[in-house]
């Protein structure tokens, strides 16, 4: 990665690169910076106008005292968002280093073997939040589970869901490479199976998982803010009855997207900010996927006739 | 033997492998629809009740005498007969709708982008792709809300509320199979305009029109054909979503509504097994009808251009 960011050009992966960098070092540093406790509320407060005195009521639109304003409940966005950066970031990670390790070892050893069954790759068609949906319905509302653990344990499960769209590529790809005449010489000169995956077929294959984990990034954050469409926020979800609230327990951005998604008519700022802090790690990952491919873009022989 | 006879055999071997097909989505329908009672959490550790599984068998015993197709709203309880069917329309009214205007957007512009494949432009279509259809239907409902507030112009709707709303969803779930046609029938344009037969017809004098018309487009079908499941998948996956954002009366929306509720302390709520079953089998065969209406359209295309 070093090698093809201090190559000259491709503007693309240092700027995608930097603003992850920018991002990552909110969700370190955030938290200490943060204006208020993240359990403090705000809820009602009074202020003197020219003289005249007002009480304003949360959730309160962005100002002085609040940059990204209130929620429902008073509490501080920015607040929350400091906090919950680092779950967001830390889960497209796991999630997708995850994903490309088990799929490139166990692609790797299958592919050697067979290539994948058209019937197992139509699965992966399979819209994955919907079958996370079913998995998380049980676990994630007011869950006895503590916090950490279950956003592990979400993690986790994500990650297994969609393996098979990163499994069946790398095995695709290994069973091309295994019919290549540079394979069938190692074989011949006595190279066992771990020789053949490791020294010869993983090296052809690392441009293209370095641009899988980039992709299954994105892929993971999408699948995060799918679910919290559903409320099924990564961490938990406190749910109450009186008043009905489903809130995020880790103040994650998918989940602030999520329990606000119905203030699009009285407090649009309360989506809009998480929906452009989203955009923002997208554009990052996005970027450094362009810088990646096309730092590994194969010249294409053949050209079109007409 | 005749063609048509052979053609009737083939279809015949087929059937068992479909039927068995088909009876293994539905046994993965029964499992997965019994996930939130199997995978559950008490006293801070996750707990597996395999035992769960076995209402699959409920329900079918719940078949024969009706208790399968009854479901609770909270007071009252309903047949899914009476409810179910308004909502599965509404369903299949985007998802058919959206699949076909995805496709006659893709098809044609992928082919007329195919030189176009390493442009700037195609990387700003790529980069749209990896946009999520949350992101898309709230960023247009925000904008739609700021028009109607800054203007007074009502330019869409953007929930349902008596009727359905039209504009905005059939744009956001015919936007993302339209991108992803447009990108697989680009690439396969490129790769069919790049054979030596075609290179053939340009030699023997053909215009770059007629190649399209006669060799190009023929050969793009059985691509087309070929992706129509995924077309069709993509926009069920985006039904799910849009449902719940615009707040459409669909079998989706209405499966996370009535199956998916929480306990309430005061009684009533709850999961609804059957109900969930039901509502998967409907999306399943909303999926069967969309898809095979599709395949048989693009087959029908495909003989009458005898390619």
């Amino acid at each position: 990665m070093i090698k093809i960011l201090t190559k000259p050009g491709n503007w693309e992966l240092k700027i995608g690169t930097c603003l992850l960098l920018l991002l990552i070092l909110i969700a370190i540093i955030g938290p200490f910076y943060a204006p208020y406790d993240p359990n403090y509320t705000e809820s009602i407060r009074k202020v003197t106008v020219n003289g005249v005195k007002k009480t304003i009521f949360s959730p309160e639109k962005p100002g002085a005292r609040h940059w990204f304003g209130t929620d429902f409940w008073g509490y501080d966005i920015l607040t929350m968002m400091l906090y919950g950066a680092k779950y967001t970031l830390s889960a497209c990670f796991l999630i997708a280093l995850l994903r490309v390790f088990l799929g490139t070892v166990l692609g790797l050893f299958l592919g050697i073997k067979k290539e994948p069954s058209q019937k197992f790759e139509s699965l992966g068609g399979v819209p994955s939040f919907v079958i996370l949906v079913f998995i998380f319905y049980g676990l994630g509302f007011n869950s006895s589970i503590p916090t950490v653990n279950l956003f592990l344990l979400e993690v986790f499960f994500i990650a297994i869901v969609g393996l098979p769209g990163v499994l069946f590529p790398i095995q695709k790809r290994t069973n091309e490479i295994t019919q290549e005449s540079f394979i069938e010489a190692a074989i011949s000169i006595g190279a066992d199976k771990i020789r053949i995956v490791t020294k010869h077929i993983f090296p052809q294959l690392r441009g293209y998982c370095l641009t899988i984990l980039i992709t299954e990034m994105i892929t993971a954050l999408n699948i995060i803010g799918q679910l919290g469409i559903f409320f099924i926020f990564l961490g938990g979800t406190i749910f109450t009855q009186d008043p009905p609230l489903l809130h995020s327990a880790t103040n994650e951005w998918m989940g602030i997207i999520g329990q606000s998604r119905n203030k699009i008519f009285s407090q649009p700022w309360l989506l809009l900010i998480p929906l452009c802090a989203y955009i923002i790690v997208l554009l990052s990952f996005h970027l450094i996927s362009q810088g990646i491919e096309k730092y590994y873009e194969k010249k294409y022989t053949q050209t079109p006739n007409i | 033997m005749p063609r048509r006879t052979k053609g009737l055999l083939n279809q015949l071997i087929k059937l068992p492998i479909q039927l068995s097909n088909l009876f293994l989505v539905v046994c993965f329908i029964l499992l997965l629809a019994a996930l939130p009672l199997v995978i559950q959490q008490s006293e801070g550790k996750i707990s597996i009740r395999f035992l769960y599984f076995l209402l699959g068998y409920d329900y079918l015993k719940g078949i024969f005498d009706g208790s399968a197709f009854l479901f609770s709203t909270g007071r009252f309880t309903y047949s899914i007969w009476e409810q179910i069917p308004q909502y599965f329309f509404n369903t299949l009214f985007y998802v058919a709708t959206s699949s076909i205007l995805g496709i006659l957007i893709g098809f044609p512009i992928g082919i007329l982008r195919y030189k176009k494949r390493f442009s700037k432009s195609q990387k700003f279509l790529f980069f749209l792709n990896t946009i999520p259809d949350f992101f898309l239907i709230m960023i247009l409902q925000i904008s739609v809300v700021s028009l109607t507030q800054y203007t007074g112009i009502r330019l869409a709707s953007i929930a349902m509320v008596t009727r359905l709303p039209l504009l905005l969803p059939i744009f956001v779930m015919s936007f993302y199979p339209a991108l992803y046609l447009i990108r697989q029938i680009s690439h396969a344009t490129y790769e069919v305009t790049s054979q030596d037969y075609i290179l053939f017809a340009r030699s023997q004098g053909h215009s770059r029109f007629k190649i399209f018309i006669k060799q190009v487009i023929p050969a793009l079908l059985h691509t087309l054909s070929a992706d129509i499941a995924k077309v069709t998948l993509l926009v069920l996956s985006n039904v799910f979503i849009a449902e719940q954002l615009f707040r459409i009366m669909g079998i989706t929306r209405m499966m996370f509504l009535w199956g998916f509720r929480q306990p309430n302390p005061f009684g009533g709520g709850g999961y609804q097994y059957a109900f969930v079953v039901n509502c998967l089998l409907f999306i399943l065969v909303l999926y069967l009808i969309v898809s095979n209406f599709l395949q048989l359209s693009v087959r029908l295309l495909i003989k009458t251009r005898g390619a």
